[in-house]
């Protein structure tokens, strides 16, 4: 109860509270702005936080997140175009909304609604995790092994495109991250003699390039905003429009429950919670030709549930060290720097940090209601900002970034270098996102299999043998095998139409 | 024969990254036994699905190539998140990269923040914002900020040359 209280003093402290509100406002205007991303904006603004303490550094990350993920509805509605990939369901009836003229009431009812499923799960994480992280004491070697390979698995199996191309994605993420020293035996592997590459591949660097870099690229390459319709503006009070939340209240709490479950899943996006929620949304609707033409509850369900997908990615991360997606990936850098280990430790040793995070993000989901509605104001004057002042600006950003971990020149190489592999990526349609995981988990993944391998005595059949006979081991690798094969299932579904004439 | 630009693009792909994998697993062979099982066995992995890709766009290589998504009502099958495929933009590429290395390589010689003004002065001028106002406030503005919030406010060192 103690650290309850000094956790929730700690995140309503001023600085604190400065920070989640800096953070809140710049995810917000990171979400209305087309072409900025979440992850990228977490990824930038990390080392903003090195010389801050934890508390007030993971509130001003948790902000950008919650605020960012909500903010490219405003965009969305207002102008017909995602501000970042998780409002790309809201369009489908955000637009014909604000052609109605109701562009007020669905920013309004989207605000609240994100709010909503914001809150809950910031509090499912409050609840789940720490019981989460004591189950988590019972994974030895196999379970961690598994549960890397599983992270892998999902992301690739779930993210846009084929999943050959995920995997291959997941793959060369893995194989950079053994990069540098072996896990046990120290040795240096693919290192071309460059002490900067001794510990790795570093990477908060690494994400920098390779999700600020291909976007700069693509800014430089809009010039004009010319494809951006201008439909209306928001003007109004936003409580005329809470009766809308009472009429489709099931709508938010089961978006919320999908939003949370998805992001709970390790590798399951925001935007694949959103078009599940709308679908959702739409089949239970008594009314579901409605969709597509306007209907409230379709920007409601995606909203929400995008919301939820925040807290639910926080839960593997902070219990398991496995992230929930890309975005979070990169919070376990900034965990890291902080000397904050994934892991039970976080709720024991280090539980007031841990906990003032977790309430700074109730206050983040509050705190974007208003600034996110001033936002919507002034959005119009906002998008009037041209990309080719942006591109450049990034990249300043990147290089600081980039140079101000360790303050290594050859880091922002590095960066530069990881922007043109993510640029290649993007052009070939390999997905970003299992690569992060790969990075991420792929010391895990050896390490562990490095462990369990000699607790067997380097006896492979014994390891195969134990991970089919250890409860929770058998339980992740039928997972491994399910999402592998619902990502084969997938494949076969979407190579239907474009068969060849 | 006017091959489906997907199917090339896969293609390409497949190729660069199977002769990546095959490289990485060569190099795999020059390290001792108990460090090289993991990444030989990742580095087989990725040639694999690399020809995998490859096949896959020798296959797709005939067929039209899919509109893209109808911005009328949904389906009434599930509504999935459109694909998104990118066209190269070699000045927007030449611009960024070219542009950063001599970014940074001004560093050392300018100094930290001095380049990165000179940097943005000389972008928006290329990329056409030549106002007064934008092409010279703004980035002194911005890099002032930058130098007052790191160097001042968070104590982070950066690297100085002629000036800041």
């Amino acid at each position: 109860m103690d650290v309850m209280a000094s956790a929730l003093a700690a995140a309503l402290s001023w600085d604190t509270l400065f920070g989640t509100f800096l953070g809140v406002v710049g995810g917000v205007l990171i979400g209305v702005l087309p072409g900025l991303t979440s992850t990228m904006a977490v990824a930038l603004l990390i080392p903003f936080t090195f010389s801050l303490p934890p508390v007030v550094g993971l509130a001003m990350l948790g902000g950008i997140y919650c605020a960012s993920t909500y903010g490219g509805a405003i965009t969305a509605i207002l102008f017909n175009i995602p501000g970042t990939p998780s409002a790309a369901a809201t369009i489908l009836d955000g637009h014909p909304l604000a052609l109605r003229g109701e562009a007020t009431r669905a920013i309004s009812v989207v605000t609240l609604g994100s709010a909503i499923g914001g809150l809950f799960s910031a509090l499912v994480l409050l609840l789940l995790a720490p019981p989460l992280a004591r189950f988590a004491l019972q994974f030895g070697a196999s379970e961690y092994f598994l549960l890397g390979v599983l992270g892998v698995s999902i992301i690739a199996s779930l993210s846009e495109g084929s999943m050959v191309k995920g995997l291959i994605s997941g793959v060369l993420g893995l194989i950079m991250s053994t990069v540098g020293m072996h896990p046990l035996t120290g040795f240096l592997r693919f290192t071309y003699g460059q002490p900067f590459l001794y510990e790795g591949v570093p990477l908060i660097v690494a994400l920098i390039g390779l999700f600020s870099i291909p976007e700069v690229i693509s800014l430089i390459s809009q010039r004009t905003r010319g494809d951006a319709q201008i439909l209306a503006t928001y003007e109004g009070n936003v409580f005329r429009y809470i009766r809308d939340l009472i009429t489709y209240r099931w709508t938010v709490i089961r978006s919320s429950i999908i939003g949370t479950i998805i992001g709970i899943i390790p590798g399951a996006g925001t935007d694949i919670a959103a078009f599940l929620a709308y679908n959702e949304a739409r089949r239970t609707s008594k009314e579901p030709e409605r969709f597509g033409r306007g209907a409230v509850e379709g920007v409601l369900a995606p909203e929400a549930a995008n919301n939820a997908v925040t807290g639910g990615t926080l839960v593997p991360l902070l219990t398991l060290g496995v992230p929930g997606n890309a975005v979070t990936a990169i919070f376990m850098g900034g965990l890291l720097i902080h000397g904050l280990r994934p892991g039970a430790s976080l709720f024991t040793d280090q539980a007031t940090i841990t906990y003032g995070f977790i309430f700074s993000l109730f206050v983040s989901n509050i705190l974007f209601v208003p600034v996110g509605l001033i936002a919507a104001r002034f959005a119009t004057r906002l998008l009037r900002v041209p990309p080719t002042m942006l591109a450049p600006t990034i990249v300043v950003l990147a290089v600081f970034g980039s140079y101000a971990l360790r303050s290594s020149p050859e880091d922002v190489w590095l960066m530069l270098g990881m922007g043109l592999v993510g640029y290649g990526m993007k052009l070939a349609g390999i997905p970003a996102g299992p690569m992060v995981l790969g990075l991420v988990l792929g010391g895990m993944v050896e390490g562990e299999l490095a462990r369990a391998l000699a607790m067997v005595q380097g006896n492979v059949w014994m390891f195969l043998t134990q991970l089919v006979t250890r409860p929770i081991s058998a339980v992740l690798l039928v997972l491994c095998l399910l999402s592998l094969g619902q990502g084969i299932a997938r494949q076969r579904r979407a190579a239907k139409p474009s068969a060849s004439a | 024969m006017v091959m489906n630009p997907a199917a090339f693009r896969d293609l390409l792909a497949g190729v660069v990254v199977a002769v990546v994998g095959l490289y990485l697993t060569a190099t795999s062979f020059s390290y001792p036994a108990h460090s090289s099982g993991f990444p030989r066995a990742l580095s087989v992995l990725l040639t694999v699905l690399a020809l995998v890709l490859v096949v896959n766009g020798l296959r797709a290589r005939k067929a039209v190539p899919v509109s893209s998504q109808d911005e009328a009502a949904p389906s009434p099958d599930l509504v999935e998140p459109a694909e998104s495929v990118e066209r190269a933009n070699v000045g927007a590429l030449a611009f960024t990269l070219i542009g950063g290395a001599v970014y940074v390589a001004l560093i050392p010689v300018l100094g930290f923040f001095t380049a990165a003004t000179v940097y943005l002065i000389a972008s928006f001028i290329i990329l056409g914002h030549r106002r007064g106002t934008t092409a010279l406030l703004y980035p002194v503005a911005f890099c002032a900020s930058l130098y007052l919030l790191f160097s001042k406010f968070l104590g982070v060192p950066f690297p100085t040359g002629l000036f800041l």
